[in-house]
């Protein structure tokens, strides 16, 4: 944060709290790409980036009356910031952590009725995926290949095999999830 | 920035807030602190007509509950401006005078005779506790409101410790009716509350953070 960035949002501001609706316009053209700065370095996923660089300029708006003219702008604008997203990213972890174990549920529902053949009809789930993803769910979940087999065997990284198992299962569940 | 610009314009239409207004000094709200006490304490005089006992209100828990009370409302009146983040420790302070009484009250009960503590684990005096939960009230409706027009980003510290200072000096209004039985009765049935009352504090936070926020 350069020091006459500071000063400019400082003038606004006090300038917005006396009234001023020119300068609060300015004022947020001026901290909207800071914000996003800040949020584009803790947030990844680019729908989430938005909703919280949104979700931040509305606090902004909502707490403008806390800004104390005699302190600095940009500490202010990075507590709100960090509050916004440690927020965000505390719901983000609780609903991937909610995700995954419905997941694991999922396929120890699945796979673990794999032998009884009392619960999903496993070949016609097979079928309705596209040929390769089939045969690496085969491999690894019924036959019992380890991820580094079958990255070798299909010449993945051990990660993108990981991510297209995740893809997968996800599909699987939104397909078949409901009739279970 | 395209996705934002509906955003801004309803914003910028709307304008800034002004300035929070000189109800977060200190200063102003422990005076509006300080009238909404008198008006208890006066209120509790004229209805219950509860003997006034003031011979036993400067005694080392009053002042060190007072200092508490003050600590507290210094710290929830910084933690109502969002750059006022605050330090563990820091948030921790209005504790260590807490901390002292309940060393006062553990000396002062090992001193007792056996028999005497007996008798006070015995009383059940529930009526202290709701006595202090009366009192609370009003003062807890006001800090909250005053509090979710601000924008505190340790909602829950700041509701805490706006429970702490105000369980604190409704400590000492009620030591103004109430003789000391005991020192174990004092910690049982006054003490133990303060502590107890804390967690509304975390309900309060979370409230704050649902209105303001």
């Amino acid at each position: 944060m350069n020091h006459s960035k500071e000063d400019i949002c400082n003038k606004l501001m006090i300038e917005s709290q006396s009234g001023n609706n020119a300068s609060y316009q300015k004022l947020f053209e001026v901290i909207a790409p800071i914000v996003s700065c800040i949020v584009g370095k803790k947030v990844f996923n680019e729908t989430d980036q938005n909703d919280v660089t949104q979700t931040i300029l509305m606090a902004v708006h909502n707490a403008s009356h806390t800004y104390q003219q005699h302190k600095p702008f940009i500490k202010w604008l990075n507590a709100i910031c960090s509050y916004k997203i440690n927020d965000h990213l505390r719901h983000h972890y609780k609903r991937s952590e909610l995700e995954s174990t419905e997941e694991q549920d999922f396929q120890k529902n699945a796979f673990g009725a794999f032998n009884t053949e009392n619960k999903i009809d496993i070949k016609r789930m097979l079928k309705s995926l596209p040929k390769e993803h089939a045969t690496i769910l085969r491999l690894l979940k019924i036959e019992g290949y380890s991820v580094k087999d079958i990255s070798k065997a299909f010449h993945l990284s051990e990660s993108s095999v990981k991510v297209r198992m995740h893809r997968i299962i996800k599909d699987l569940k939104d397909k078949f999830g409901s009739q279970k | 920035m395209k996705l934002n610009n509906e955003l801004l314009n309803k914003i910028t239409n709307e304008g800034a807030k002004k300035a929070l207004p000189s109800i977060f000094n200190l200063s102003t709200t422990l005076l509006l602190l300080i009238i909404t006490y008198c008006v208890i304490t006066s209120l509790l005089i004229l209805s219950q007509g509860s003997p006034f006992m003031g011979q036993y209100f400067f005694t080392p828990d009053s002042l060190l509950m007072l200092i508490t009370g003050i600590l507290a409302l210094i710290y929830a009146c910084k933690l109502a401006f969002p750059d006022n983040n605050l330090k563990l420790h820091e948030k921790l302070i209005p504790f260590l005078p807490l901390s002292i009484l309940l060393v006062y009250f553990i000396n002062l009960t090992l001193s007792q005779n056996t028999n005497i503590l007996v008798s006070c684990l015995k009383l059940n005096d529930f009526k202290c506790f709701f006595h202090m939960l009366k009192i609370n009230l009003l003062p807890a409706v006001i800090g909250t409101f005053l509090l979710s027009r601000s924008f505190p980003t340790q909602h829950n510290w700041a509701g805490v410790h706006l429970i702490l200072s105000i369980s604190s000096f409704s400590y000492i209004i009620l030591r103004l009716f109430e003789a000391p039985l005991n020192p174990l009765q004092m910690f049982i049935w006054h003490y133990i509350p303060v502590v107890l009352l804390l967690s509304i504090g975390i309900i309060i936070g979370n409230i704050i953070k649902r209105i303001g926020n």
